[in-house]
């Protein structure tokens, strides 16, 4: 039995929606311009669309996991999960989401 | 009125007393000092800088002096540069005075002209289009400065491009162009008849000379450029030239890489920013020895033949 090991009890929104400019070139990547911080990051597809998701409503691990494998037609398995909960984790070290309460 | 209308009597007794104020790009230098052999030097290096009456405005007050007289002997043939009260630079041997008095000029741009969003750059103009070099020390962009303004490219800058970051103009800040060690012969061979300085062979970047600038682009230095091709340049020894196709968010990374103030200015910088790699082709360039196939390559760029 594979358990997957995503944080479900915790909530994610973006830390400061105002701030942050997204720019897009080139088809793989977004630039990502946070005014808090003036810090820049370079976002691939995945990562950008989970920020969008977020932008409408603070959502979980699991659950924004089964948006994006439905967007992306990808199967909702406990690598994919995982990889989705890593993100959140290397996304709110960076200062662009944070854990809500709800 | 011209640095070179004054009479060279005229220029010492004005640097020790009420100073040489000089317009350089979009910026006022008031310049003080004592040094006996300076006002040789800028007579010809800087004979076509506007000049502006001492009394008006200067954005840069600087001065280059003697250390103090208390100290030891040795010292007091130690120079010191200081900026609005500020000495950037630790004390420096009387032989090094021009690269150090030209690295202090581009200090006090560099550190506090962020109304613009600053790179380390080179702006060249062709057809009314320019060219952007940005590059790290070392790469080759000086000298393809250099050798692009003197076959009828109009130099905007090869140190310091300042955008203008509600319209992107691009602001022309002529300066001297510094080469470094083989480059200086190189360049000599390339145009015998450029205006050279002398060599500074103790400097911390190895031997440097300066070229001063063609009189055209810095009579012109009022009219700015508009973005057109981004070239990231990289002299490689020996290399077969190549012009390579950059995608834009390698070219915005980059950038950013070579930017003075890109993080400290904030949402203006990365509007900016990215528009300016919105407005142009990208390339990486990477040449060997030849200038002149160099300069070829980029006039064929210029003339839409690639």
């Amino acid at each position: 039995m594979i358990v997957i090991q995503v944080n479900v009890e915790t909530f994610w929104q973006i830390n400061t929606p105002y701030s942050l400019n997204l720019k897009q070139f080139d088809a793989d990547f977004f630039i990502l311009f946070n005014a808090a911080s003036s810090q820049t990051h370079i976002l691939n597809m995945l990562c950008a669309d989970l920020l969008e998701l977020l932008k409408d409503c603070p959502d979980n691990s699991i659950a924004l996991s089964e948006k994006l494998a439905q967007q992306y037609e990808f199967s909702l398995d406990a690598d994919f999960c995982i990889y989705v909960d890593k993100m959140l984790a290397d996304l709110d070290c960076l200062g662009l989401i944070e854990p809500v309460i709800l | 009125m011209k640095i070179s209308d004054l009479a060279l009597s005229q220029l010492p007794s004005m640097m020790k007393h009420e100073g040489l104020s000089f317009r350089t790009g979009p910026f006022v230098f008031c310049l003080h000092s004592p040094i006996a052999n300076l006002p040789v030097l800028l007579h010809s290096l800087y004979a076509d800088y506007l000049l502006v009456k001492s009394a008006a405005f200067a954005d840069f007050h600087i001065k280059l002096s003697r250390c103090g007289s208390w100290w030891r002997f040795w010292q007091s043939r130690l120079m010191l540069f200081e900026a609005d009260f500020d000495t950037p630079y630790r004390p420096f041997a009387k032989d090094t005075i021009l690269p150090f008095l030209e690295w202090g000029i581009n200090w006090c741009v560099a550190t506090q002209a962020h109304q613009y969003l600053m790179l380390h750059a080179g702006m060249l103009e062709k057809n009314g289009n320019t060219l952007l070099l940005p590059a790290h020390p070392g790469s080759g962009k000086s000298t393809l400065c250099v050798a692009l303004c003197h076959r009828g490219w109009r130099l905007l800058t090869d140190e310091i491009a300042l955008v203008q970051p509600v319209d992107l103009a691009l602001v022309p800040f002529p300066r001297l162009i510094a080469l470094k060690n083989q480059s200086i012969a190189v360049f000599h061979n390339f145009a015998p008849d450029a205006v050279l300085g002398p060599e500074y062979p103790k400097t911390p970047k190895g031997t440097v000379c300066h070229v001063r600038p063609p009189t055209d682009s810095i009579e012109r230095s009022n009219e700015v450029g508009h973005a057109r091709w981004i070239v990231l340049p990289q002299f490689k020894s020996g290399a077969s030239l190549s012009l390579q196709s950059l995608d834009k968010t390698q070219a915005f990374i980059q950038l950013t890489d070579h930017s003075f103030n890109y993080e400290l200015i904030g949402l203006r910088g990365f509007k900016a920013m990215t528009a300016l790699v919105d407005a142009c082709d990208c390339y990486t360039f990477e040449y060997g020895g030849d200038l002149e196939q160099a300069v070829a390559q980029l006039n064929a760029l210029a003339d839409g033949l690639i």
